[in-house]
Parts: structure tokens; C-alpha cells; sequence
């Protein structure tokens, strides 16, 4: 293979399709049978439809069981070389110092204890967790409440409104295709980002952006009818859709030891937080306008900006 | 809920078991509910699934974690995040998302007004 770089990026894109990572491709694989599913069930019937998916899903796990390997270190089909950049990459974790203790103190906490004390005390940790929180309080407000506000705002039905509901996430994307990876390798070597830059970068761009095109939403509505709303809709989804390369890359930047509890941690808080936006946002509704969802919504936005680029951090707590 | 048990079940064993094993009982609760015999049961082997694929982003997150230094992790969290998006289009939405209308709604409707004020 070429530069290391050239070579982790062909890893990432690896990640994508085939071990080292198929995590990716298991989610990925479940998201896409949903637009299918309706088509497979007319042909075999729903029986036949879940039979189909449950074999793929367990083909998966066959392929899973004989590809995927822990870490680079154990995987024999990756290159001497590939396996040395790497380990030199992801530093272990720091030794814990070892206090001397006298007879009479108590006995220290479990080391699991000890871990998550640091993990939850952190504030590198809960920025994370509030970006994580107002992304998804944003992007459930547009998926549950933008056919509502068409069809009250200007009478449209959401079968009527093929441009309104396809053009944000076609707009989110192309960023995540086409902007997000050139756009960081251009930050990098043009300006010199560190990576804690690129992370706070693309994440105050992303909410500051969104909050911007929803407040500007109203405005926009009602001086260009519904192509207006449909520009600041794919505008605010084309922003959200540089988080991944943000904060939630950031989850794995703040934790060597614990990733899978910190991130479980992280996406329940933000599962809470989508299911009390779109309640919030009914109850705001009840007062007749949609300006102030608007705002409220674009003000959370900055509020995880600030608290983003307040205490974000790329080096591990642990 | 399982995400938590299932992330931090990776951090101590390692995330390669518990993705295989949620992808295992993922595809025997898909087979299971191809051979339901009554709607509880359907809904039991639904919400099974629902709990054992719950582990599966915050595992992915803790197994990408060693094969990438910071370099490449956006890119992998975004290819991570596209699922989401490329089914997004094909979805119905459907209007006040998942509640009936309230009686102010249809008294907003009934007066014509609009509300982007």
C-alpha cells in the first residue's frame, strides 16, 4: 500500500464494506432493507419477507464470525507494516499510579468504578453528550414536524411535496459524500487543522449553520412560499450532516477503555432527547405559531455549539 | 436501554462477540417472527429484536475505535451515519408525525390561518 495515510484510508473504506469492520455494513444492511421490504413482502409475503432478512442477518453473522478480528495485532491478513502504523497510532492506556496505602484506609474502588468516575465527571465527555442531545432534538423536529408545518403553512400533503421531502436528505447526503472528507483533508494540509480543530470546526459549522437556515425559515417561507421553507430545510440538513464528522467521530478520540459504554451512554441520552423533541415542539405549537419552535430549536443549537467549543477535547480522559 | 449493556458488555469482552452475537439473536428474532402464530407473539419476537440490535451502534463506535487513528475516524463516523441518510428519501412521512390532530389544529385549520408568522 501507499502513505500511511493513503493506507488507514483505504482501512476506513474497508470499515465500510468487509472486516476489519462490518459493524458499519450491519447497520447499514438493516437501514437499507426498509425501502425494499414493502416490495419483497407483495412477492413472498410477510412470512417469506422475514425469512429472507433473518437468513441474511444470520450470513452476516456467519461472515462476521470468520472475518472480523479484534484488533489489528490479531488479524493475520493485515500487513506487518499497516499493523505497526496503527498500534503506534491508538496509544495505550495510561498506567494508573498506585498510592501506598496504610492499613487503616478503606480499599480502593474497582477499577470499572474508578473508570466511570472519570468518564462521567468529565466535561469532554458530557459536551459530547449535549451535542449528541441537540442533534438529535434537531434532526426529529424536521423529520416529525416538517410535513406538519407544509401542510398547515401552505395546505400541502406530503405525497404532493415529492421536492419538499426529498431534497434534505439528498442535500445531507451529498455533504457526507462529497464535502465532509475533502473538506477536512483541505482543513489539514491548507490551514494546518489539528485534529481537536477539525472536530470543533465541523461541529460549530454544523449547528451554527442549522440554526441559522431555521430561524431564516419563517422569513423565507413567507416571502418564497414553499421553495423557500425547502431551501432552509436541505440547508439545515446539509449543516447537520457535518456532525458525524465532528462530534460523534469524538467518541472515539475521549476514551481508550470504555468507547462502547461512553458511546451507549451518549446515543441513549440523545434516543431520550428525540423522543421529547417532537413532544416539546407540540406543546410550543399549542400557542399557534412556529416561530418560536423555531428559535427555540436554533437556540439549543448554539447553546451545544458553545459547550462544544468550550470543552471538547481529543485527548483520552482515561 | 441495551445500548449501555451492550457498550459497556464490548468494553469488557470485546466488541467483536457482542456484534456476533447480536446479529445472531437479530436473525433468529427475524426467523422467529416469520413463524408467528398470533400478534403477541409477533410483537415479543419484535421487541427481542428491538433489544439485541440496540448494542450494535455503540459497539461499532468501540470496535472502530483500535483500527483507526483520529485521522480517519471522521470518515468512518460519517460512512457509519449514511445508512440513515440513504433510506431517508424513500420514507413517507407522515403529517404531526405520529399524533392525531389536536382540536386546535383543526380550529386553525377551519379559520385558514397560517402560522409561519
Amino acid at each position: 500500500m501507499g502513505s500511511p495515510r493513503e493506507r488507514a484510508n483505504a482501512y476506513a473504506t474497508l470499515d465500510s464494506d468487509l472486516s476489519p469492520a462490518p459493524a458499519t455494513l450491519s447497520r447499514q444492511a438493516s437501514l437499507l432493507a426498509l425501502p425494499f421490504s414493502g416490495r419483497i413482502a407483495t412477492a413472498l409475503g410477510w412470512r417469506g419477507a422475514f425469512r429472507l432478512w433473518g437468513a441474511l442477518g444470520l450470513a452476516f453473522a456467519a461472515l462476521w464470525a470468520g472475518l472480523a478480528r479484534e484488533d489489528p495485532a490479531s488479524c493475520s491478513y493485515c500487513a506487518l507494516e499497516e499493523r505497526a502504523f496503527l498500534a503506534a497510532a491508538a496509544q495505550p492506556p495510561k498506567p494508573k499510579r498506585r498510592r501506598r496505602r496504610s492499613a487503616s484506609q478503606p480499599p480502593p474502588p474497582p477499577a470499572w468504578i474508578a473508570t466511570a468516575r472519570t468518564l462521567l465527571c468529565s466535561g469532554s465527555v458530557w459536551c459530547i453528550f449535549g451535542a449528541h442531545m441537540a442533534f438529535n432534538f434537531c434532526i426529529y423536529f424536521m423529520t416529525s414536524w416538517a410535513p406538519s408545518y407544509y401542510q398547515e403553512t401552505f395546505g400541502m400533503r406530503p405525497e404532493d411535496s415529492t421536492l419538499a421531502f426529498s431534497l434534505p436528505p439528498i442535500v445531507d447526503l451529498l455533504v457526507k459524500t462529497l464535502v465532509s472528507t475533502p473538506l477536512e483533508a483541505f482543513l489539514r494540509t491548507a490551514r494546518g487543522f489539528s485534529t481537536l480543530q477539525c472536530r470543533r470546526a465541523f461541529t460549530t459549522a454544523g449547528f451554527l449553520g442549522s440554526a441559522l437556515s431555521l430561524v431564516a425559515l419563517p422569513a423565507a417561507s413567507a416571502r418564497y412560499g414553499a421553495l423557500g421553507a425547502t431551501a432552509c430545510f436541505s440547508l439545515a440538513n446539509g449543516f447537520v450532516a457535518l456532525h458525524p464528522a465532528g462530534f460523534k467521530a469524538n467518541y472515539m478520540d475521549v476514551t481508550r477503555s470504555s468507547p462502547g459504554v461512553v458511546t451507549g451512554i451518549g446515543n441513549t441520552l440523545a434516543s431520550f432527547a428525540a423522543f421529547l423533541g417532537p413532544v416539546f415542539v407540540g406543546s410550543v405549537l399549542q400557542n399557534g405559531s412556529w416561530t418560536p419552535v423555531f428559535v427555540a430549536i436554533a437556540a439549543l443549537q448554539l447553546l451545544a455549539a458553545l459547550g462544544y467549543g468550550r470543552y471538547a477535547s481529543t485527548t483520552p480522559v482515561d | 436501554m441495551s445500548q449501555i449493556a451492550g457498550g459497556a458488555l464490548a468494553d469488557r469482552i470485546g466488541p467483536k462477540r457482542v456484534i456476533l452475537w447480536a446479529s445472531v439473536l437479530g436473525g433468529l428474532c427475524t426467523m422467529a417472527s416469520a413463524s408467528a402464530g398470533s400478534i403477541e407473539a409477533l410483537y415479543a419476537a419484535q421487541v427481542l429484536l428491538g433489544v439485541s440490535q440496540g448494542p450494535l451502534y455503540p459497539t461499532s463506535v468501540a470496535f472502530l475505535s483500535p483500527w483507526l487513528p483520529p485521522t480517519e475516524r471522521s470518515f468512518a463516523s460519517t460512512v457509519l451515519d449514511l445508512g440513515i441518510t440513504v433510506v431517508s428519501p424513500h420514507e413517507r412521512p407522515h403529517p404531526r408525525g405520529n399524533r392525531e390532530p389536536t382540536n386546535a389544529d383543526h380550529q386553525r385549520r377551519q379559520a385558514g390561518t397560517t402560522t409561519h408568522s
